[in-house]
């Protein structure tokens, strides 16, 4: 039995009085829709908020709509809802993939795909009780100033542990934030910071109100999940392929790697090498070879991290051949190793 | 013999008490004026204590005791081997050994209090691996370890525990008559029970002055002995209360945190409640021990084990006290035989102290270790033989007659036709359905576990049967299996048996839950009870002189003679080492070469078993130690370094998930031999420890990769695989 430290909790009806009562509240506030990794993370005293703003209350937050320039899908919409959504699951399958993978069946029933998106980074030496970083030394991430995964290093390496995020910024998603002064829609990458502790680029009072999907007008998706359990466990490597098609030609590309570094890590280079090309099993190899450059796991989460690089190759091949549809046979969506 | 409600698959009937949350845990009692009791624990693994500062902690409200060592009497605790402070004193010996605990109105000021306790250390050299624990100039965790209540003799090295040996022939002998002497060493993982209730209790003391005890403990008169001596109380002053226990799995049979609760009961005069966090449980509770095991085996041509010699280093931490057994050592040791004929053979098991956390027992303690190294070193062999490795087997099974090193001559041997019928069922001999799918098969045998037990069934007014029992049930449904004998034997319907938890204060003893020994020793205390009452209701029906009436009318024609129909029966079961039950398994799993990623496929499991009295239960039994046994081979691990675990919650530390568990063929060979009620047998520990080397030895079937440490994690295999790319 861990116990939450005593915390308030306010519920605004509406997102704006959310953003003002971040605003209010400044450092002591945080926000909470699902809570599925707040608060066994408040229990570990890794968030000491003493206000709690809960977006449960705001009904403008849920639901997943489609119109012509594409799909809306409100922040605090359960990952379960974004799995079992129709429409979701035929122009974004690779979505529907990641959200349906987070966790356990119970955890996304709570959990949101804004939270997932917002997910805390994770390492082994910071997901811990109180007493054991104690007993280690704290990090730098929360109550100390060291990184134990690299020491010497000046900044944390705490891994982006999100299994929908680099799907969205494979699918070219944008997300609308709600600030006390006012709200600006930015694509994802624009979300996040190359940082460990703060890995969010949103100011403080920021909602993340919605997400914005583009029309899916000819792109497919895959998406490919690492991890030692067939449930429940965080990725420690996500591989997020978007691509559009002309017959076997590729148009455009984008391949988006999780759990390998502090954000979302895109492989830019093998993106670009995938366009105007035949998707060919050689193609697909030397692609792969070049997606798992930019992939820097350390060893701070599950597996050791040269499996989890040469996985990442792996899963690139995988994931393309899925999108390409050259797979041979099985279409599995996950690798649990 | 047809049965009426043995043998029927009747549901649990605490299920729905259970799942609602209505049944009341030794964590959910509470008592008017009760507190909560927390411990600190040391964040070192092996330190001086130099100093305790407890006054902040005191001072803070709501705290209503803060102790240390030196406010409790200098008592060692244990289950057979006494070398446990019940706080540390002077010393700690691992990272979560307890230090201080704390008294406090709610937990979350226990908590806070600990967190005001300031200790200052010294750290002393440590040392973690068995291997190296017992070399020259090792740390010493005890100094004098032979001086313990409990020790045993024979120490070769400061830091072993104990030694346990099993002998048959001459083994160098045995070696130098072989044609070909192979040897390989394994080494298995710390692992916990993963029973989702943590060890809890609540202790109190009465107006007599009496010690009410609610514990997570599935021993109740072992516990009251050991609390006794812990206490240092007359055992009448001592009352356990039974309550559910929230799974065991052999790790509940200590007295954990119960003295510290009582001196904190005695110190703020109230009802002490202490509960472990999960962390706490795998930080300190007392997991499986991990092991390092060498078999050398001497073959002859024709494929016969001529001798076998085995050598395993249980790495057991801080302490020997959470082991019950005499030996202070792990009975499973003597698995190291397998399931074959061997003549020459010694197994030589040492437990070994080391500054890590201290292990005790886990589901058929010892074998699951034991037996990975076992199956894994027969499949080695066969394949150096190229004998295909059933056959291997087939020429080594054991056979009615033959001595095993514990001195039993064994009868109803039924090893063969459990490892044909496995074979069978899991198309062993057809062609694999694929590139990258292996087969691999595993052995065990089991005893049946003994023990004693209370019963008393009582005829009530109203015609039905209550049965007395002082058994907890840990989860396994149990005291269903004791009702189905009861209404068995007495012609009654199910539910007009009824089952009445007894307390400590009712018999004057028990040897109560473990060892696969609740169907037979409780059930045979409940049958001959039964059968002793159905006699009394025969005479009595014979003096009322109407055959037809009914169990309320000779019920309250006894009444009114003032008697009650009541019959008692203490059942004593010796080593009943003859008969023992034989599991064969056979994985099919599927390795992905680019990943190292094992799919089991199937999983097949055949069991020699007696009448079985429960099927549902039964097959609970079957599948629970199954998966367990699967968590084992694959997945679980508490991940430590330098005595650090970084797996402390069950995030981290991996049990199965429902994704996980593969289809499964199960086979029963009933044989009506067994010592227990209606010639049943044993199955709780059945299951568990064949699974591991079965998908081994599929492992290395399918992709020609031999893991030799648990768990097999993909990332072994694939690393596996690019060794064997390497060198080809």
């Amino acid at each position: 039995m861990i116990r939450l430290p005593p915390f308030t909790y306010l519920a605004p009806g509406t997102v704006d009085a959310a953003a003002r009562l971040m605003a209010e509240h400044g450092r002591d506030a945080m926000l909470v829709a699902g809570g599925t990794d707040l608060y066994p993370n408040m229990k570990r005293r890794q968030f000491e908020p003493k206000v709690l703003v809960g977006l449960r209350g705001i009904r403008e937050l849920r639901g997943v709509r489609g119109s012509a320039s594409g799909w809306t899908i409100g922040a605090a919409t359960t990952l379960s809802a974004v799995t079992a959504h129709p429409g979701i699951a035929r122009d974004f399958p690779a979505l529907a993939t990641a959200a349906g993978l987070v966790s356990s069946p119970q955890l996304q029933n709570m959990g949101t795909i804004g939270g997932n998106v917002c997910v805390d980074t994770r390492c082994n030496y910071y997901n811990q009780s109180y007493e054991w970083r104690k007993a280690i030394g704290f990090c730098m991430k929360k109550d100390g100033d060291i990184c134990l995964v690299a020491p010497g290093s000046s900044r944390c390496w705490a891994v982006s542990s999100s299994d929908t995020a680099p799907v969205l910024w494979a699918l070219g998603a944008r997300v609308r934030l709600i600030g006390a002064g006012g709200e600006r829609t930015v694509p994802m990458p624009a979300l996040y910071r190359d940082d460990g502790i703060e890995y969010l680029a949103k100011r403080p009072d920021e909602v993340v109100a919605d997400i914005l999907l583009p029309p899916a007008e000819g792109w497919r998706s895959a998406y490919l999940k690492l991890r030692r359990r067939g449930s429940f466990d965080f990725p420690v490597l996500g591989v997020a392929v978007a691509a559009r098609m002309d017959g076997d030609i590729v148009r455009d590309a984008r391949i988006v790697l999780g759990a390998v570094a502090s954000l979302p890590r895109p492989a830019e280079r093998a993106a670009a090498a995938l366009v105007g090309q035949r998707v060919t099993r050689e193609l697909i190899a030397r692609v792969a070879d070049l997606a798992a450059g930019p992939a820097k796991p350390l060893d701070n989460t599950d597996f050791t991290h040269p499996y989890r690089k040469k996985m990442t190759r792996v899963f690139v091949a995988r994931a393309l051949a899925a999108v390409a549809g050259l797979q041979n046979g099985s279409a599995a969506s996950e690798e649990v190793a | 013999m047809a049965h009426r409600i043995v043998g029927k698959p009747i549901g649990r009937l605490d299920g729905i008490e259970k799942v609602s949350g209505e049944a009341r845990y030794s964590g959910d009692v509470m008592l008017p004026g009760l507190v909560w009791g927390k411990a600190l624990r040391s964040p070192l693994p092996h330190a001086r204590i130099l100093r305790i500062d407890t006054s902040k902690a005191k001072a803070l409200a709501g705290v209503l005791a803060v102790l240390t060592a030196r406010d409790l009497p200098d008592i060692l605790v244990g289950r057979r081997m006494f070398d446990m402070p019940l706080l540390a004193r002077d010393r700690v010996r691992f990272i979560g050994e307890r230090v201080a605990v704390v008294a406090a109105l709610d937990p979350d000021i226990a908590e806070e209090a600990l967190a005001l306790i300031d200790v200052e250390y010294e750290d002393l050299p440590a040392v973690f691996d068995p291997v190296e624990a017992i070399k020259d100039g090792a740390p010493i965790l005890h100094e004098n370890p032979g001086a313990y209540d409990g020790a045993p003799s024979e120490r070769p090295h400061p830091n072993v525990q104990s030694v346990l040996r099993f002998k048959l022939g001459d083994v160098e002998a045995g070696f130098r008559a072989s044609d070909r002497v192979f040897e390989h060493t394994f080494r298995t993982q710390l692992d916990h029970q993963g029973y989702l209730e943590p060890h809890a209790g609540v202790v109190g003391i009465d107006e007599d002055g009496r010690v009410q005890v609610w514990a997570s403990n599935k021993m109740p008169f072992r516990l009251k002995e050991l609390l006794s001596q812990a206490l240092q109380l007359p055992p009448a002053q001592i009352r356990v209360n039974l309550t559910p226990i929230g799974g065991d799995f052999g790790g509940k049979g200590s007295v954990m945190d119960l003295p510290l609760a009582y001196h904190l009961a005695r110190a703020t005069g109230r009802p002490v409640k202490m509960v472990m966090r999960y962390t706490e449980e795998l930080m300190a509770g007392n997991p499986r021990h991990p092991a390092v095991i060498t078999m050398r085996t001497g073959v002859s041509k024709d494929g016969r084990i001529v001798a076998r010699r085995v050598k395993a280093l249980f790495n057991s931490g801080a302490y020997a006290a959470f082991k019950p057994a005499p030996s202070v050592n792990l009975g499973g040791t003597g698995m190291g035989a397998g399931v074959y004929r061997i003549s020459h053979l010694l197994i030589e098991a040492f437990c070994v102290y080391s500054n890590n956390i201290p292990c005790g027992h886990a589901r058929s303690p010892g074998e699951p270790q034991m037996v990975f190294a076992g199956e894994s070193h027969m499949d080695m062999i066969a394949r150096e033989l190229s004998l295909d490795p059933a056959e291997f087997r087939r020429r080594n099974l054991l056979r009615d007659g033959d001595l095993l090193a514990n001195g039993h001559h064994l009868e109803h041997v039924r090893a063969s036709e459990t490892l044909e019928a496995a074979l069978k069922a899991s198309h062993w001999s057809e062609p694999k359905p694929g590139p990258w799918i292996g087969r691999g098969a595993a052995m065990t045998h089991r005893h049946i576990g003994v023990g004693f037990t209370n019963a008393r069934v009582r005829l009530e007014s109203d015609g039905t049967v209550t049965l007395l029992i002082a058994l907890p049930d840990t989860g396994t449904g149990a005291h269903l299996v004791l009702r189905q004998v009861v209404a068995e034997v007495l012609g009654l319907p199910l539910d007009e048996v009824e089952i009445e938890i007894a307390t400590t204060d009712d018999f004057t003893t028990d040897s109560g839950v473990g060892g696969s020994r609740v169907t037979h020793t409780g059930g045979r205390a409940a049958y001959h009870a039964a059968e002793k009452l159905k006699e009394q209701i025969q005479a009595e029906a014979a003096k009322l002189g109407e055959p037809a009436s009914s169990l309320s009318a000779i019920a309250q024609a006894a009444a009114r003679e003032g008697r009650t129909l009541e019959a008692s029966h203490f059942y004593d079961a010796k080593a009943h080492g003859a008969v023992t039950s034989f599991t064969a398994q056979v994985a099919e799993v599927a390795v992905d070469p680019a990943t190292g990623q094992v799919t089991v496929r199937h999983f097949t499991t055949a069991h020699d078993v007696g009448t079985i009295i429960n099927p549902i239960g039964h097959q609970g039994q079957i599948e629970g130690g199954l998966i367990q046994g699967l968590g084992f081979a694959l997945m679980e691990e508490m991940k430590t370094e330098d005595g650090q675990i970084s797996t402390l919650s069950l995030g981290d530390f991996k049990l199965p998930t429902i994704q996980d568990i593969p289809p499964l063929t199960t086979v029963l060979l009933e044989d009506a031999v067994g010592p227990g009620p209606f010639n049943a047998k044993a199955i709780g520990e059945g299951s568990i420890s064949a699974v591991a080397p079965a998908i081994a030895n599929a492992v290395a079937d399918a992709c020609g990769v031999r893991i030799l440490d648990l768990p097999i994690t993909a990332e072994k295999v694939y690393f596996g695989l690019k060794d064997t790319e390497r060198r080809s």
